[in-house]
Protein backbone atom coordinates (compact mmCIF):
# COMPACT_ATOMS: atom_id res chain seq x y z
CA UNK A 1 0.00 0.00 0.00
CA UNK A 2 1.38 3.44 -0.90
CA UNK A 3 2.36 6.16 1.62
CA UNK A 4 0.03 8.42 -0.31
CA UNK A 5 -2.83 6.13 0.16
CA UNK A 6 -2.18 5.69 4.01
CA UNK A 7 -1.82 9.56 4.41
CA UNK A 8 -4.85 9.96 2.71
CA UNK A 9 -6.44 7.61 5.07
CA UNK A 10 -5.13 9.35 8.20
CA UNK A 11 -6.03 12.87 6.48
CA UNK A 12 -9.76 11.87 5.69
CA UNK A 13 -9.97 9.89 9.38
CA UNK A 14 -8.69 13.05 11.67
CA UNK A 15 -7.56 10.20 13.57
CA UNK A 16 -3.85 11.45 13.52
CA UNK A 17 -5.47 15.07 15.75
CA UNK A 18 -5.78 15.64 19.16
CA UNK A 19 -8.82 16.87 20.34
CA UNK A 20 -8.48 19.80 22.29
CA UNK A 21 -11.18 22.18 23.91
CA UNK A 22 -9.92 25.21 25.19
CA UNK A 23 -9.61 27.08 21.93
CA UNK A 24 -10.15 30.89 22.83
CA UNK A 25 -9.42 32.29 19.32
CA UNK A 26 -12.23 29.68 17.90
CA UNK A 27 -16.21 31.69 18.58
CA UNK A 28 -17.39 27.87 18.69
CA UNK A 29 -15.53 27.28 21.84
CA UNK A 30 -17.04 30.55 23.34
CA UNK A 31 -21.02 29.94 22.30
CA UNK A 32 -20.71 25.76 23.45
CA UNK A 33 -19.22 27.05 26.18
CA UNK A 34 -21.53 29.86 27.39
CA UNK A 35 -24.41 27.58 26.57
CA UNK A 36 -23.73 24.89 28.82
CA UNK A 37 -22.70 27.14 31.87
CA UNK A 38 -26.17 28.41 31.13
CA UNK A 39 -27.72 24.97 30.89
CA UNK A 40 -25.72 24.72 34.47
CA UNK A 41 -27.24 27.02 36.17
CA UNK A 42 -30.45 26.60 35.20
CA UNK A 43 -29.86 22.98 36.00
CA UNK A 44 -28.76 24.24 39.30
CA UNK A 45 -31.89 26.26 39.61
CA UNK A 46 -33.95 23.24 38.76
CA UNK A 47 -32.06 20.46 41.65
CA UNK A 48 -31.62 23.65 43.77
CA UNK A 49 -35.36 22.72 45.71
CA UNK A 50 -34.62 19.40 45.64
CA UNK A 51 -32.27 19.82 48.87
CA UNK A 52 -36.29 19.19 50.59
CA UNK A 53 -35.99 15.60 49.12
CA UNK A 54 -32.40 14.39 49.37
CA UNK A 55 -34.03 10.63 49.44
CA UNK A 56 -34.99 11.23 46.26
CA UNK A 57 -32.49 13.38 44.46
CA UNK A 58 -29.74 10.59 45.82
CA UNK A 59 -31.56 7.80 44.06
CA UNK A 60 -32.31 9.16 40.99
CA UNK A 61 -28.87 9.93 40.57
CA UNK A 62 -28.01 6.58 41.48
CA UNK A 63 -30.70 5.11 39.06
CA UNK A 64 -30.10 6.71 36.23
CA UNK A 65 -25.92 6.17 36.45
CA UNK A 66 -26.58 2.57 37.04
CA UNK A 67 -29.27 2.69 33.99
CA UNK A 68 -26.70 4.61 31.91
CA UNK A 69 -24.18 2.19 32.73
CA UNK A 70 -25.53 -0.02 30.02
CA UNK A 71 -25.43 2.46 27.30
CA UNK A 72 -21.86 3.31 27.39
CA UNK A 73 -20.91 -0.02 27.82
CA UNK A 74 -22.96 -0.77 24.25
CA UNK A 75 -21.77 2.67 22.77
CA UNK A 76 -18.22 1.96 23.46
CA UNK A 77 -18.04 -1.90 22.80
CA UNK A 78 -20.18 -1.13 19.53
CA UNK A 79 -17.04 1.55 18.51
CA UNK A 80 -14.74 -1.50 17.94
CA UNK A 81 -12.27 0.64 16.25
CA UNK A 82 -11.98 2.67 19.35
CA UNK A 83 -11.45 5.70 17.68
CA UNK A 84 -13.84 8.08 19.51
CA UNK A 85 -11.59 10.42 21.94
CA UNK A 86 -13.60 10.27 25.66
CA UNK A 87 -13.32 13.95 25.56
CA UNK A 88 -15.24 14.73 22.82
CA UNK A 89 -17.80 12.01 24.22
CA UNK A 90 -18.06 14.25 27.16
CA UNK A 91 -18.50 17.63 25.40
CA UNK A 92 -21.28 15.79 23.38
CA UNK A 93 -22.77 14.44 26.53
CA UNK A 94 -22.63 17.81 28.83
CA UNK A 95 -24.45 19.54 25.53
CA UNK A 96 -26.87 17.29 25.60
CA UNK A 97 -27.46 17.06 29.10
CA UNK A 98 -27.07 20.95 30.04
CA UNK A 99 -27.33 23.35 26.98
CA UNK A 100 -29.56 21.38 25.08
CA UNK A 101 -31.93 20.41 27.44
CA UNK A 102 -32.24 23.34 29.57
CA UNK A 103 -31.33 26.56 27.29
CA UNK A 104 -32.55 25.47 24.48
CA UNK A 105 -35.83 22.35 24.50
CA UNK A 106 -37.25 23.56 27.62
CA UNK A 107 -38.27 27.35 27.15
CA UNK A 108 -38.69 26.14 23.34
CA UNK A 109 -40.98 23.29 23.53
CA UNK A 110 -42.64 25.45 26.35
CA UNK A 111 -43.05 28.30 23.85
CA UNK A 112 -44.44 26.30 20.94
CA UNK A 113 -47.29 24.57 23.00
CA UNK A 114 -48.06 27.45 24.48
CA UNK A 115 -48.98 28.87 21.03
CA UNK A 116 -50.49 25.94 20.07
CA UNK A 117 -52.96 26.08 22.87
CA UNK A 118 -53.62 30.01 22.52
CA UNK A 119 -54.16 29.68 18.75
CA UNK A 120 -55.25 26.16 17.80
CA UNK A 121 -56.94 24.90 21.02
CA UNK A 122 -56.33 23.38 24.39
CA UNK A 123 -57.09 20.24 23.19
CA UNK A 124 -55.06 20.38 20.19
CA UNK A 125 -51.92 21.08 22.32
CA UNK A 126 -52.22 18.29 24.45
CA UNK A 127 -52.83 15.47 21.83
CA UNK A 128 -50.54 16.71 18.98
CA UNK A 129 -48.69 19.29 20.72
CA UNK A 130 -45.97 16.76 21.54
CA UNK A 131 -44.95 15.23 18.52
CA UNK A 132 -45.16 17.88 16.57
CA UNK A 133 -43.19 20.12 18.95
CA UNK A 134 -40.68 17.90 20.83
CA UNK A 135 -39.25 16.10 18.04
CA UNK A 136 -38.47 19.69 16.32
CA UNK A 137 -37.69 21.62 19.31
CA UNK A 138 -35.42 18.53 20.80
CA UNK A 139 -33.89 17.03 17.74
CA UNK A 140 -32.33 20.82 16.14
CA UNK A 141 -31.13 21.29 19.83
CA UNK A 142 -29.18 18.51 20.57
CA UNK A 143 -28.10 18.60 16.26
CA UNK A 144 -26.77 22.26 16.92
CA UNK A 145 -24.35 20.62 19.62
CA UNK A 146 -23.00 17.99 17.27
CA UNK A 147 -22.32 21.06 14.76
CA UNK A 148 -20.51 22.88 17.58
CA UNK A 149 -18.38 19.76 18.29
CA UNK A 150 -17.40 19.77 14.60
CA UNK A 151 -16.65 23.13 15.00
CA UNK A 152 -14.38 22.37 17.83
CA UNK A 153 -12.80 18.95 16.22
CA UNK A 154 -13.04 19.59 12.66
CA UNK A 155 -10.10 17.23 12.11
CA UNK A 156 -11.74 14.44 14.18
CA UNK A 157 -15.28 14.33 12.93
CA UNK A 158 -15.53 13.41 9.72
CA UNK A 159 -17.20 10.66 9.29
CA UNK A 160 -20.88 9.03 9.74
CA UNK A 161 -19.54 6.88 12.42
CA UNK A 162 -17.91 9.92 14.54
CA UNK A 163 -21.09 11.73 14.11
CA UNK A 164 -23.05 8.02 14.94
CA UNK A 165 -21.35 7.78 18.47
CA UNK A 166 -21.26 11.25 19.17
CA UNK A 167 -24.63 11.83 18.68
CA UNK A 168 -25.09 8.98 20.77
CA UNK A 169 -23.43 10.12 23.54
CA UNK A 170 -25.37 13.93 22.96
CA UNK A 171 -28.69 12.37 22.84
CA UNK A 172 -28.02 10.20 26.37
CA UNK A 173 -26.86 12.96 27.75
CA UNK A 174 -30.25 14.83 26.81
CA UNK A 175 -31.92 11.63 28.01
CA UNK A 176 -30.47 11.27 31.61
CA UNK A 177 -30.80 14.83 32.27
CA UNK A 178 -34.34 15.01 30.89
CA UNK A 179 -35.23 11.77 33.23
CA UNK A 180 -33.81 13.20 36.20
CA UNK A 181 -36.27 15.77 35.92
CA UNK A 182 -39.05 13.51 35.49
CA UNK A 183 -38.10 11.26 38.67
CA UNK A 184 -37.75 14.25 40.90
CA UNK A 185 -40.79 16.18 39.51
CA UNK A 186 -43.27 12.74 40.69
CA UNK A 187 -41.50 13.16 43.65
CA UNK A 188 -42.69 17.19 43.88
CA UNK A 189 -46.06 16.35 42.40
CA UNK A 190 -46.85 13.92 45.35
CA UNK A 191 -46.08 16.21 47.95
CA UNK A 192 -42.79 14.68 48.71
CA UNK A 193 -45.23 11.96 50.72
CA UNK A 194 -43.93 8.85 48.80
CA UNK A 195 -40.57 9.60 47.31
CA UNK A 196 -38.82 6.16 46.48
CA UNK A 197 -41.66 4.64 45.16
CA UNK A 198 -42.39 7.79 43.16
CA UNK A 199 -38.79 7.75 41.74
CA UNK A 200 -38.91 3.70 41.04
CA UNK A 201 -42.20 3.97 39.34
CA UNK A 202 -41.43 6.79 37.19
CA UNK A 203 -37.72 5.20 36.67
CA UNK A 204 -39.05 1.70 35.27
CA UNK A 205 -41.55 3.51 32.89
CA UNK A 206 -38.89 6.14 31.33
CA UNK A 207 -36.21 3.10 31.50
CA UNK A 208 -38.48 1.12 28.85
CA UNK A 209 -39.20 3.77 26.88
CA UNK A 210 -35.38 4.97 27.16
CA UNK A 211 -34.49 2.22 25.05
CA UNK A 212 -35.36 3.89 21.94
CA UNK A 213 -35.11 7.51 22.88
CA UNK A 214 -32.84 10.34 22.72
CA UNK A 215 -29.53 8.14 22.73
CA UNK A 216 -30.70 6.14 19.59
CA UNK A 217 -32.46 9.89 17.60
CA UNK A 218 -29.61 11.81 18.04
CA UNK A 219 -27.15 8.71 17.01
CA UNK A 220 -29.09 8.75 13.42
CA UNK A 221 -29.17 12.10 13.07
CA UNK A 222 -25.30 12.08 14.00
CA UNK A 223 -24.63 9.77 11.51
CA UNK A 224 -26.39 11.99 8.42
CA UNK A 225 -24.32 15.28 9.84
CA UNK A 226 -20.95 13.13 10.09
CA UNK A 227 -21.55 11.92 6.45
CA UNK A 228 -22.44 15.59 5.34
CA UNK A 229 -18.73 16.47 6.63
CA UNK A 230 -16.70 13.48 5.85
CA UNK A 231 -17.84 12.64 2.03
CA UNK A 232 -16.47 15.18 0.23
CA UNK A 233 -16.43 13.39 -2.74
CA UNK A 234 -19.66 12.73 -3.46
CA UNK A 235 -21.96 16.45 -4.12
CA UNK A 236 -23.35 18.81 -1.84
CA UNK A 237 -26.81 18.19 -2.89
CA UNK A 238 -26.34 14.96 -2.27
CA UNK A 239 -23.99 14.69 1.23
CA UNK A 240 -27.55 17.04 2.17
CA UNK A 241 -29.81 15.32 1.52
CA UNK A 242 -28.19 11.69 3.24
CA UNK A 243 -28.02 13.97 6.29
CA UNK A 244 -31.74 15.73 5.72
CA UNK A 245 -32.62 12.18 5.49
CA UNK A 246 -31.54 11.14 8.51
CA UNK A 247 -32.34 13.98 10.74
CA UNK A 248 -36.17 13.62 9.17
CA UNK A 249 -36.10 9.85 10.19
CA UNK A 250 -34.97 10.55 14.08
CA UNK A 251 -37.58 13.47 14.05
CA UNK A 252 -40.45 10.75 13.49
CA UNK A 253 -39.20 7.93 15.30
CA UNK A 254 -39.23 10.94 18.00
CA UNK A 255 -42.43 11.63 17.18
CA UNK A 256 -44.09 8.39 16.72
CA UNK A 257 -43.15 7.95 20.76
CA UNK A 258 -44.06 11.19 21.63
CA UNK A 259 -47.75 10.85 19.64
CA UNK A 260 -49.19 8.22 22.39
CA UNK A 261 -51.69 10.29 23.33
CA UNK A 262 -52.70 11.21 19.88
CA UNK A 263 -52.66 7.89 18.16
CA UNK A 264 -54.10 5.76 21.18
CA UNK A 265 -50.49 3.88 21.72
CA UNK A 266 -50.18 2.35 18.03
CA UNK A 267 -47.22 4.89 17.18
CA UNK A 268 -45.50 3.59 19.76
CA UNK A 269 -45.03 0.05 17.45
CA UNK A 270 -43.65 2.45 15.04
CA UNK A 271 -40.96 3.87 16.87
CA UNK A 272 -39.81 0.11 18.63
CA UNK A 273 -40.02 -0.96 14.43
CA UNK A 274 -38.50 2.46 12.93
CA UNK A 275 -35.75 2.95 15.62
CA UNK A 276 -34.42 -0.42 16.01
CA UNK A 277 -34.29 -0.70 11.80
CA UNK A 278 -33.10 2.74 11.74
CA UNK A 279 -30.33 2.20 14.26
CA UNK A 280 -28.51 -0.81 12.62
CA UNK A 281 -29.23 0.71 9.03
CA UNK A 282 -27.27 3.71 10.13
CA UNK A 283 -24.57 1.43 12.09
CA UNK A 284 -24.18 -0.36 8.85
CA UNK A 285 -24.03 2.71 6.93
CA UNK A 286 -21.65 4.45 8.99
CA UNK A 287 -19.41 1.31 9.63
CA UNK A 288 -18.28 1.56 6.12
CA UNK A 289 -16.20 3.92 5.49
CA UNK A 290 -14.02 3.42 9.26
CA UNK A 291 -13.58 -0.33 7.95
CA UNK A 292 -11.77 0.69 4.82
CA UNK A 293 -9.60 3.41 6.81
CA UNK A 294 -8.43 0.28 8.81
CA UNK A 295 -7.67 -1.82 6.17
CA UNK A 296 -5.45 1.07 4.06
CA UNK A 297 -3.42 1.29 7.30
CA UNK A 298 -2.26 -2.33 7.93
CA UNK A 299 -2.10 -3.21 4.23
CA UNK A 300 1.40 -3.16 4.78
CA UNK A 301 1.78 -5.45 7.75
CA UNK A 302 -0.46 -8.11 5.85
CA UNK A 303 1.99 -7.57 2.98
CA UNK A 304 5.25 -8.39 5.68
CA UNK A 305 3.06 -10.89 7.61
CA UNK A 306 2.70 -9.01 10.91
CA UNK A 307 -1.35 -9.99 10.53
CA UNK A 308 -2.68 -12.65 8.67
CA UNK A 309 -5.28 -11.35 5.90
CA UNK A 310 -7.97 -13.09 7.63
CA UNK A 311 -7.45 -11.49 10.45
CA UNK A 312 -7.78 -8.01 8.70
CA UNK A 313 -10.99 -9.64 7.13
CA UNK A 314 -12.07 -10.03 10.39
CA UNK A 315 -10.82 -6.71 11.47
CA UNK A 316 -12.46 -4.51 8.40
CA UNK A 317 -15.39 -6.72 7.55
CA UNK A 318 -19.02 -6.62 9.21
CA UNK A 319 -19.91 -7.45 12.27
CA UNK A 320 -20.41 -11.01 11.43
CA UNK A 321 -17.11 -11.57 9.93
CA UNK A 322 -15.66 -11.14 12.64
CA UNK A 323 -17.71 -13.07 14.93
CA UNK A 324 -17.43 -16.12 12.10
CA UNK A 325 -13.75 -15.77 12.34
CA UNK A 326 -13.75 -15.78 16.07
CA UNK A 327 -16.38 -18.86 16.19
CA UNK A 328 -13.93 -20.80 13.92
CA UNK A 329 -11.39 -21.22 15.93
CA UNK A 330 -11.02 -24.20 18.03
CA UNK A 331 -12.36 -23.54 21.75
CA UNK A 332 -13.12 -19.64 23.73
CA UNK A 333 -9.41 -19.89 24.73
CA UNK A 334 -8.50 -19.94 21.06
CA UNK A 335 -11.39 -17.27 20.40
CA UNK A 336 -10.22 -15.07 23.42
CA UNK A 337 -6.86 -15.25 22.22
CA UNK A 338 -7.85 -14.56 18.53
CA UNK A 339 -9.83 -11.50 19.71
CA UNK A 340 -6.87 -10.32 21.95
CA UNK A 341 -4.83 -10.32 18.67
CA UNK A 342 -7.48 -8.44 17.00
CA UNK A 343 -7.55 -5.77 19.80
CA UNK A 344 -4.01 -5.44 19.35
CA UNK A 345 -3.81 -4.75 15.85
CA UNK A 346 -6.17 -2.19 15.56
CA UNK A 347 -3.84 -0.35 18.58
CA UNK A 348 -1.30 -1.10 15.50
CA UNK A 349 -3.61 1.03 13.27
CA UNK A 350 -4.39 3.32 15.99
CA UNK A 351 -0.58 3.96 16.58
CA UNK A 352 0.41 4.58 12.43
CA UNK A 353 -2.85 6.68 11.85
CA UNK A 354 -1.35 9.23 15.11
CA UNK A 355 2.17 9.76 13.98
CA UNK A 356 1.51 8.84 10.36
CA UNK A 357 4.88 7.04 10.87
CA UNK A 358 4.46 2.79 10.06
CA UNK A 359 7.90 2.61 11.09
CA UNK A 360 8.38 4.97 13.93
CA UNK A 361 8.49 3.89 17.66
CA UNK A 362 5.09 4.15 18.18
CA UNK A 363 4.14 1.82 15.46
CA UNK A 364 7.30 -0.35 16.84
CA UNK A 365 6.24 -0.49 19.98
CA UNK A 366 2.69 -1.55 18.97
CA UNK A 367 3.71 -4.37 16.56
CA UNK A 368 5.93 -5.59 19.55
CA UNK A 369 2.69 -5.70 21.68
CA UNK A 370 1.05 -7.46 18.78
CA UNK A 371 3.87 -10.21 18.99
CA UNK A 372 3.51 -10.23 22.57
CA UNK A 373 0.10 -11.13 22.35
CA UNK A 374 0.11 -13.28 19.66
CA UNK A 375 3.00 -15.04 21.93
CA UNK A 376 0.40 -15.90 24.61
CA UNK A 377 -1.23 -18.38 22.83
CA UNK B 1 5.26 21.36 14.11
CA UNK B 2 3.56 17.81 14.62
CA UNK B 3 0.53 17.02 12.80
CA UNK B 4 -2.04 17.89 15.74
CA UNK B 5 -1.32 21.55 16.07
CA UNK B 6 -0.66 21.96 12.14
CA UNK B 7 -4.23 20.53 11.66
CA UNK B 8 -5.72 23.01 13.97
CA UNK B 9 -3.59 26.34 12.01
CA UNK B 10 -6.00 27.89 9.90
CA UNK B 11 -4.94 28.21 6.30
CA UNK B 12 -4.54 31.95 5.89
CA UNK B 13 -6.47 32.69 2.81
CA UNK B 14 -9.65 31.65 5.38
CA UNK B 15 -8.83 33.54 8.24
CA UNK B 16 -11.55 36.02 9.56
CA UNK B 17 -9.88 38.31 12.26
CA UNK B 18 -7.00 36.55 12.23
CA UNK B 19 -7.80 33.42 13.90
CA UNK B 20 -11.22 31.99 12.97
CA UNK B 21 -11.90 30.17 9.56
CA UNK B 22 -14.38 31.81 7.30
CA UNK B 23 -15.82 28.48 6.11
CA UNK B 24 -17.32 27.34 9.17
CA UNK B 25 -18.82 30.98 9.95
CA UNK B 26 -22.41 29.85 7.88
CA UNK B 27 -22.25 26.32 10.42
CA UNK B 28 -21.59 28.49 13.67
CA UNK B 29 -24.70 31.29 12.09
CA UNK B 30 -26.43 28.20 12.21
CA UNK B 31 -26.20 26.65 15.81
CA UNK B 32 -26.48 30.43 17.29
CA UNK B 33 -30.05 30.73 14.96
CA UNK B 34 -31.28 27.48 16.57
CA UNK B 35 -30.18 28.39 19.75
CA UNK B 36 -31.76 32.26 19.53
CA UNK B 37 -35.13 30.61 18.03
CA UNK B 38 -35.52 28.59 20.53
CA UNK B 39 -34.53 30.61 23.99
CA UNK B 40 -35.50 33.92 23.14
CA UNK B 41 -37.78 34.10 19.98
CA UNK B 42 -40.41 31.66 20.66
CA UNK B 43 -40.82 32.52 23.94
CA UNK B 44 -40.89 35.79 22.99
CA UNK B 45 -43.76 35.24 20.49
CA UNK B 46 -45.38 33.14 22.76
CA UNK B 47 -45.34 36.09 25.10
CA UNK B 48 -46.20 38.87 22.26
CA UNK B 49 -49.82 36.66 21.50
CA UNK B 50 -52.11 37.90 23.64
CA UNK B 51 -53.65 35.89 26.23
CA UNK B 52 -57.67 36.39 26.85
CA UNK B 53 -59.02 36.48 30.30
CA UNK B 54 -60.25 33.56 31.46
CA UNK B 55 -64.14 33.22 30.67
CA UNK B 56 -66.39 32.48 33.44
CA UNK B 57 -67.42 28.48 33.75
CA UNK B 58 -64.18 27.56 32.51
CA UNK B 59 -62.83 24.23 33.93
CA UNK B 60 -59.16 23.76 34.51
CA UNK B 61 -58.10 19.70 34.98
CA UNK B 62 -55.28 18.20 37.41
CA UNK B 63 -54.04 15.02 37.72
CA UNK B 64 -55.79 12.71 39.84
CA UNK B 65 -59.50 13.49 38.02
CA UNK B 66 -59.39 16.63 40.02
CA UNK B 67 -60.80 19.70 38.89
CA UNK B 68 -61.19 23.08 39.77
CA UNK B 69 -62.86 26.72 37.83
CA UNK B 70 -60.35 29.52 37.52
CA UNK B 71 -62.28 32.97 39.09
CA UNK B 72 -63.10 34.75 35.21
CA UNK B 73 -61.02 37.47 34.39
CA UNK B 74 -57.80 35.67 35.90
CA UNK B 75 -54.85 34.92 33.69
CA UNK B 76 -52.98 31.61 33.03
CA UNK B 77 -49.26 31.87 34.07
CA UNK B 78 -49.04 29.35 30.90
CA UNK B 79 -51.94 27.90 29.10
CA UNK B 80 -52.61 24.70 30.72
CA UNK B 81 -52.21 21.73 27.95
CA UNK B 82 -54.05 18.19 29.40
CA UNK B 83 -54.54 17.38 32.59
CA UNK B 84 -51.85 19.14 34.62
CA UNK B 85 -49.92 18.27 38.16
CA UNK B 86 -50.10 22.40 38.97
CA UNK B 87 -51.73 25.64 37.48
CA UNK B 88 -50.76 28.84 38.26
CA UNK B 89 -52.88 31.79 37.78
CA UNK B 90 -52.79 35.93 38.43
CA UNK B 91 -55.23 38.66 38.74
CA UNK B 92 -54.03 42.17 39.99
CA UNK B 93 -50.75 40.68 41.61
CA UNK B 94 -52.19 37.92 43.24
CA UNK B 95 -51.02 34.66 42.13
CA UNK B 96 -53.17 31.31 42.99
CA UNK B 97 -50.82 28.16 42.67
CA UNK B 98 -53.32 24.70 42.85
CA UNK B 99 -51.78 21.05 42.50
CA UNK B 100 -53.03 17.75 42.74
CA UNK B 101 -50.65 14.51 44.13
CA UNK B 102 -50.87 11.08 45.49
CA UNK B 103 -51.44 11.20 49.46
CA UNK B 104 -52.80 9.04 51.77
CA UNK B 105 -53.42 11.39 54.78
CA UNK B 106 -55.84 13.92 56.52
CA UNK B 107 -55.79 17.45 55.08
CA UNK B 108 -53.86 18.45 58.27
CA UNK B 109 -51.20 16.09 57.51
CA UNK B 110 -50.69 17.08 53.56
CA UNK B 111 -50.67 21.00 55.05
CA UNK B 112 -47.98 19.79 56.81
CA UNK B 113 -45.85 18.06 54.33
CA UNK B 114 -46.16 20.79 51.82
CA UNK B 115 -44.94 23.17 54.26
CA UNK B 116 -42.35 21.35 55.57
CA UNK B 117 -40.89 21.06 52.38
CA UNK B 118 -41.08 25.14 51.55
CA UNK B 119 -38.43 27.52 51.95
CA UNK B 120 -40.14 30.45 50.32
CA UNK B 121 -42.63 31.19 52.80
CA UNK B 122 -43.39 30.53 56.80
CA UNK B 123 -46.34 29.14 58.06
CA UNK B 124 -48.29 31.18 60.98
CA UNK B 125 -51.57 31.57 62.60
CA UNK B 126 -53.71 28.25 63.65
CA UNK B 127 -54.97 25.51 61.00
CA UNK B 128 -58.87 26.34 60.35
CA UNK B 129 -60.83 23.87 59.00
CA UNK B 130 -62.49 24.97 55.40
CA UNK B 131 -64.77 23.02 52.71
CA UNK B 132 -64.88 22.31 49.31
CA UNK B 133 -68.06 23.12 47.69
CA UNK B 134 -67.91 19.20 46.74
CA UNK B 135 -68.07 19.06 50.77
CA UNK B 136 -64.26 17.25 51.00
CA UNK B 137 -62.81 18.50 54.08
CA UNK B 138 -59.91 20.43 54.02
CA UNK B 139 -57.63 22.77 56.08
CA UNK B 140 -55.89 26.21 55.71
CA UNK B 141 -53.31 28.16 57.08
CA UNK B 142 -51.67 31.56 56.87
CA UNK B 143 -48.52 31.90 55.43
CA UNK B 144 -46.06 34.93 54.98
CA UNK B 145 -42.66 35.43 52.64
CA UNK B 146 -39.96 38.26 52.78
CA UNK B 147 -43.16 40.58 50.68
CA UNK B 148 -46.00 38.67 50.68
CA UNK B 149 -48.71 36.73 52.56
CA UNK B 150 -51.39 34.33 51.55
CA UNK B 151 -52.75 31.41 53.01
CA UNK B 152 -52.31 27.75 51.91
CA UNK B 153 -54.90 24.90 51.54
CA UNK B 154 -54.60 21.22 51.74
CA UNK B 155 -57.50 18.79 51.09
CA UNK B 156 -57.66 15.14 50.33
CA UNK B 157 -59.95 12.51 49.24
CA UNK B 158 -59.24 8.44 48.90
CA UNK B 159 -55.72 8.73 48.42
CA UNK B 160 -55.36 12.14 46.52
CA UNK B 161 -54.81 15.14 47.67
CA UNK B 162 -55.13 18.92 46.78
CA UNK B 163 -52.88 21.82 47.49
CA UNK B 164 -53.36 25.23 46.97
CA UNK B 165 -51.62 28.75 47.71
CA UNK B 166 -53.07 32.19 46.98
CA UNK B 167 -50.19 34.51 47.97
CA UNK B 168 -49.53 38.25 47.06
CA UNK B 169 -48.72 41.44 48.83
CA UNK B 170 -51.05 41.99 51.71
CA UNK B 171 -52.93 45.30 50.57
CA UNK B 172 -53.62 43.32 47.10
CA UNK B 173 -54.41 40.17 48.41
CA UNK B 174 -57.63 41.57 50.36
CA UNK B 175 -59.05 42.50 47.11
CA UNK B 176 -59.35 39.09 45.54
CA UNK B 177 -60.50 36.71 48.40
CA UNK B 178 -63.55 36.61 47.66
CA UNK B 179 -62.39 34.85 43.50
CA UNK B 180 -59.83 33.15 46.17
CA UNK B 181 -62.66 31.72 48.15
CA UNK B 182 -64.61 30.33 44.79
CA UNK B 183 -61.73 28.70 43.13
CA UNK B 184 -61.68 26.68 46.67
CA UNK B 185 -64.63 26.04 46.94
CA UNK B 186 -64.57 24.68 43.17
CA UNK B 187 -62.07 22.29 43.55
CA UNK B 188 -63.57 18.80 42.36
CA UNK B 189 -62.51 15.08 43.27
CA UNK B 190 -63.31 12.17 40.65
CA UNK B 191 -63.90 14.60 37.47
CA UNK B 192 -65.44 18.30 36.21
CA UNK B 193 -68.31 16.56 36.64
Amino acid sequence: MSAAARASAIAESGWAYPVRFFQPQNPAFWVYALLVAGGAFAFYDLARPLAAYPTAAVLSVVLLGVYALPFIWFITHADRFAREPVKLALLGFAWGGLAATWVLAVPGNDAVLSIYAKLVSVDFAASWGPPLTAPLVEESSKYAGLILLFLLARNHVRSAYDGLLLGAFTGLGFQLFEDFEYLTSAVVANFGASQVEDVVSTFVLRGVTGLWSHALYTALAGAGLGYFIGARERSRGHRFAVAAGFLLAAMIIHGSLDAVVATGGWSVALTVVAGTGGIVFAWRFAERRQRTWIGVLLADDVAAGTITADELRALTGRRKDRKAYLKAKPGRRAARHARHVLGAAADLAARIAATDDPLGPDAVAARAELARVRALK
Amino acid sequence: MEAGQLGQRVPVEHRVWGVFDRRYVPALLVVIAVALLWAVVMPAVDEAISQDEIAAGTVTTLTHDVSFSPAPGWVYDGVPVGSQTGVTVFSSGVRFTIQSGRFKGSAEQLLAQVSSHEDDYKVTGDVRSLQTGQNVPGAATQIYGHDFSGALFAFTQDGVGVSAVADGPANLLGRQTRDVAGMIASIRFGGAG
